[in-house]
């Protein structure tokens, strides 16, 4: 199987007040092609810089990327690729219907059936009823589609989303993951950031951990369920801050991972320190896989 | 920015209404100011050029349509100075500019400063390579004024060669001007009539309507002196002989309030000094 | 030509932003402008009118300019469209270049709408009075029209270069407009300094201050070439046209360049 997308040793840093920052650090990963790979990591790791350099909107980066083969500097790498980004900026005077269109004249793309083509796209979004209105008459939510079938108008082999469903309800949510697995089984491949996990996780191939500009690990579902059955999340009452690794989510009440094996032991230094437990969860979300995994780092807060 | 176009578009008409209107009012009330306005500020050529964005058109024409709303409130005399400064100011942005030389020769030279409306005449002269007037006028003041037939045949001539309908008058009246065979006050007053009668502005008019009355106390005086000399065989001394012998009734009122001079034996235009502009 | 839907996008983007109705109040401006100044002129109200309304050209769309670049360019960098529209796989000069045609495409139209106005009313007002000199509304007129384009075309990039490194929108009206004033005027002076009429003090040192502009910005105050139009005569286009026109345009093209490079090289952090 042929690569869709290839990060070799990317690295990029910024001059910030002075002082550098890593932004990317040697960072290596691959996408396959009809792989979905999901990067996920805190605000501020370095997710969007990952998709900057990736469409060579950032230039001056160290190391190779290619898309399916092609050195990313090349503009023309990016005939196969569509772009959502987190908060879409789309020309708020036009309609739904020209904005897709324009779409379609920047990719080069030609079709007698162009009216019609865009409009299938926006009733997959459910906002056929809206494509003669401009923009900025239009809702958060109902911009974000229309960033979406902007993307999916031309049809790409990849398809890179900035935090795809930040700006939507729920209802929105499940709609867009609907199209996306659909997507995904005609064949395209996705490569999408998220520091909201729940929703995504289910269409994820793989994920890749990102924290401070590093790739931690990358994962499939199948091996973080297999690696971390035996791992609960504990959220419990405390008169006192608890020892190393627990996470403060309000005064007095905190979060810990903690192994099946270590459990009554713990338990019992728990009721003797006079705290109780609110619940107890197995580690298996994305969620808590992440904080570990974050934890075996030795950082301890995101 | 974009919003606002039309508020940009509506104030700099409204500012251009503003200053038509304020001439139509100067012009219907004819308002007289008593203190001598000669200390008007005229702004020097670079800086007129730099505040009409490079465009020394533009700073021509807006110096010229300033002196079109104004002049009708300078009384003649007083004003001169700062009517030929500005015409002259014009005369370096735009020299080629019609109504400037035109104006100022109105203006300047029947308003007591002839080599002042000579000096923006010729510069209008080498400017418009193809119009006989401002060489023809230039020869006039040449003549009339300053009395140098020479540089006037000369520059008739040259008036001569740019005018086809023209070219024989013009020619003419430079070798009549050659043989001394012309009179002189007569061709003036011709000249001068004329101009008036053709004049379109009414503020135009009036201010030439004046010159001609100005002129014409020139020529009463001088007849008078004529008749005198021939009468009496013995040359004028002083002016109020006329009076005394009855050959005038007064002298002859001079609505620009310059005067005549009686110099040499001759009557004469008295001409005005304009401070600071003597070579 | 792939840079033609770029260039079409741009148009549809300034037409959006009421291209039009900046345009129909620009040239209300000038209607007004040029019909009363007609009004002050004793001996040449066509002239006058003629004049005025070039005076006026010359300075209304350079406004024109300075507006479409801040729509077509400075928005885009405002707005983050930018981010957008990057991420096309088409180079960045294609994006340049297509919006720089847009403007470029819709000042040559103004000037045509505006010239073809100024035509028809300096007919209407030359039938009123006949002028000694008329003026001439044809060859001459034309030769006039396609200098002022050329003076146009290189504040139109320059204006460009500036949205390309401005931090803020008012430095492409101050920049511009700083450009353009210096760049029409510092001839003039010159020559102005020069005369012996000239009242200022210091002259030498004024004029060799002024001097050493030539070598860094355009003579754009040569390029005014309407007194061709004005008095009816070819004399008064000078020998050097060729040179100082191709000077202009020389110099509009290494602003375009330096545009691209810097383009090129931006990091959209």
């Amino acid at each position: 199987m042929s690569l869709a997308l290839e990060f070799s040793s990317v690295s990029k840093s910024f001059t910030k007040n002075g002082a550098q920052i890593d932004a990317l650090n040697n960072i290596s990963f691959s996408v396959s092609e009809r792989e979905v790979f999901g990067f996920v990591g805190p605000n501020g790791a370095g997710k969007s810089t990952t998709i900057k350099v990736m469409l060579d909107v950032i230039s001056d980066y160290k190391g190779n990327i290619s898309i399916y083969g092609n050195d990313a500097h090349d503009a023309s790498s990016r005939r196969g690729i569509a772009y959502v980004p987190e908060s879409p900026s789309i020309y708020e005077q036009f309609t739904p219907l020209e904005i897709l269109k324009m779409a379609l004249r920047m990719y080069g793309i030609r079709r007698t059936d162009e009216n019609k083509h865009c409009m299938y796209w926006l009733e997959q979004f459910s906002i056929a009823q809206n494509a003669n209105r401009k923009i900025r008459l239009l809702s958060k939510g109902n911009v974000q589609r229309v960033a979406l079938a902007h993307a999916m108008v031309v049809e790409p082999r990849l398809l890179v989303l900035d935090e795809p469903l930040s700006g939507l309800d729920p209802v929105g949510r499940k709609d867009v993951v609907n199209i996306l697995q659909d997507y995904k089984q005609s064949g395209g491949a996705i490569f999408f950031t998220s520091h909201v996990l729940h929703d995504v996780e289910r269409i994820a191939d793989r994920f890749g951990f990102i924290n401070h500009g590093k790739l931690v690990t990358t994962r499939s579902p199948r091996e973080l369920v297999t690696e971390h059955s035996d791992r609960f999340i504990v959220r419990f009452h405390a008169t006192q801050q608890p020892d190393n690794v627990a996470r403060t989510l309000r005064e007095g009440e905190y979060e810990q991972d903690i192994s099946q094996s270590e459990m009554p032991a713990w338990l019992d230094r728990l009721n003797q320190q006079g705290g109780h437990i609110i619940n107890i969860q197995p580690a298996t979300s994305l969620e808590s896989v992440f904080f570990q995994i974050l934890g075996e780092q030795g950082m301890k807060t995101i | 920015m974009i919003k606002s176009i039309q508020w940009l578009a509506i104030s700099i008409i409204g500012a251009v209404l503003f200053i038509y209107f304020g001439k139509a009012v100067h012009l219907s009330t004819t308002i007289v100011i008593d203190t001598p306005p000669s200390d008007r500020v005229v702004i020097s050529a670079p800086i007129q050029l730099l505040m009409y964005g490079g465009d020394h058109f533009l700073a021509a024409n807006i110096e010229t349509m300033r002196l079109a709303t104004t002049a009708s409130t300078i009384e003649d005399g007083n004003g001169s100075s700062y009517l030929y400064r500005t015409h002259s100011l014009v005369a370096q942005l735009n020299p080629c500019h019609e109504d400037n030389y035109y104006f100022s020769t109105a203006f300047l030279t029947w308003g007591g400063s002839a080599d002042k409306a000579n000096e923006i005449l010729h510069l209008a002269g080498e400017c418009r390579h193809w119009d006989w007037i401002p060489p023809f006028f230039y020869a006039f003041n040449q003549y009339y004024f300053n009395r140098n037939s020479d540089v006037a045949v000369k520059y008739l001539n040259l008036a001569a060669q740019r005018s086809a309908d023209n070219h024989a008058s013009l020619t003419k009246t430079a070798i009549m001007i050659k043989t001394g065979s012309i009179n002189d006050d007569q061709m003036a007053l011709a000249y001068l009539t004329n101009e008036r009668d053709n004049a379109t502005d009414p503020n135009l008019r009036e201010l030439l309507d004046k010159r001609v009355t100005r002129l014409l106390g020139l020529i009463t005086l001088r007849n008078a002196q004529q008749r005198f000399e021939t009468e009496t065989g013995r040359l004028l001394k002083t002016t109020e002989e006329l009076i005394d012998t009855g050959y005038l009734q007064k002298i002859p009122n001079d609505p620009l309030k310059l005067g005549y001079s009686f110099i040499n034996g001759r009557f004469e235009f008295r001409t005005l000094r304009i401070k600071g502009m003597e070579k | 030509m792939q840079i033609i839907s770029d260039y079409k996008i741009a148009l549809n983007i300034a037409y959006r932003a009421r291209f039009l109705t900046i345009g129909f109040w620009l040239l209300l401006v000038l209607v007004t402008v040029v019909l009363i100044a007609a009004q002050f002129s004793g001996r040449q109200p066509a002239t006058v009118a003629l004049d005025i309304g070039i005076s006026a050209t010359r300075l209304l769309l350079p406004l024109l300019i300075v507006l479409l670049v801040q729509e077509l360019f400075t928005r885009e960098f405002d707005r983050r469209y930018i981010l957008a529209s990057m991420t096309y796989p088409r180079p960045r000069h294609h994006f340049f270049l297509g919006r720089l045609l847009a403007i470029f495409t819709c000042t040559m139209a103004g000037l045509v709408v505006m010239a073809v106005a100024i035509a028809i009313l300096v007919t209407i007002i030359g039938q009123n009075y006949h002028q000694a000199t008329p003026v001439s509304l044809g060859t001459h007129y034309i030769i006039t029209l396609i200098f002022i384009a050329i003076d146009l075309s290189t504040i139109i990039a320059v204006s460009a270069f500036l949205s390309l490194i401005a931090t803020t929108p008012s430095f492409i009206l101050i920049g511009s407009f700083g450009f353009l004033i210096v760049a029409r005027s510092y001839s003039t002076i010159i020559a102005l300094l020069e005369q012996k009429h000239a009242l200022v003090a210091k002259q030498q040192l004024y004029h060799d201050s002024l001097g050493f502009l030539g070598y860094i910005l355009p003579d754009l105050g040569a390029l005014d070439v309407r007194m061709t139009a004005l008095y009816n005569s070819i004399n008064f286009i000078p020998d050097n046209w060729p040179f100082i026109a191709i000077s202009s345009l020389a110099y509009g093209l290494f602003f375009i360049g330096l545009a691209l490079a810097i383009l090129h090289k931006k990091q959209f952090n």
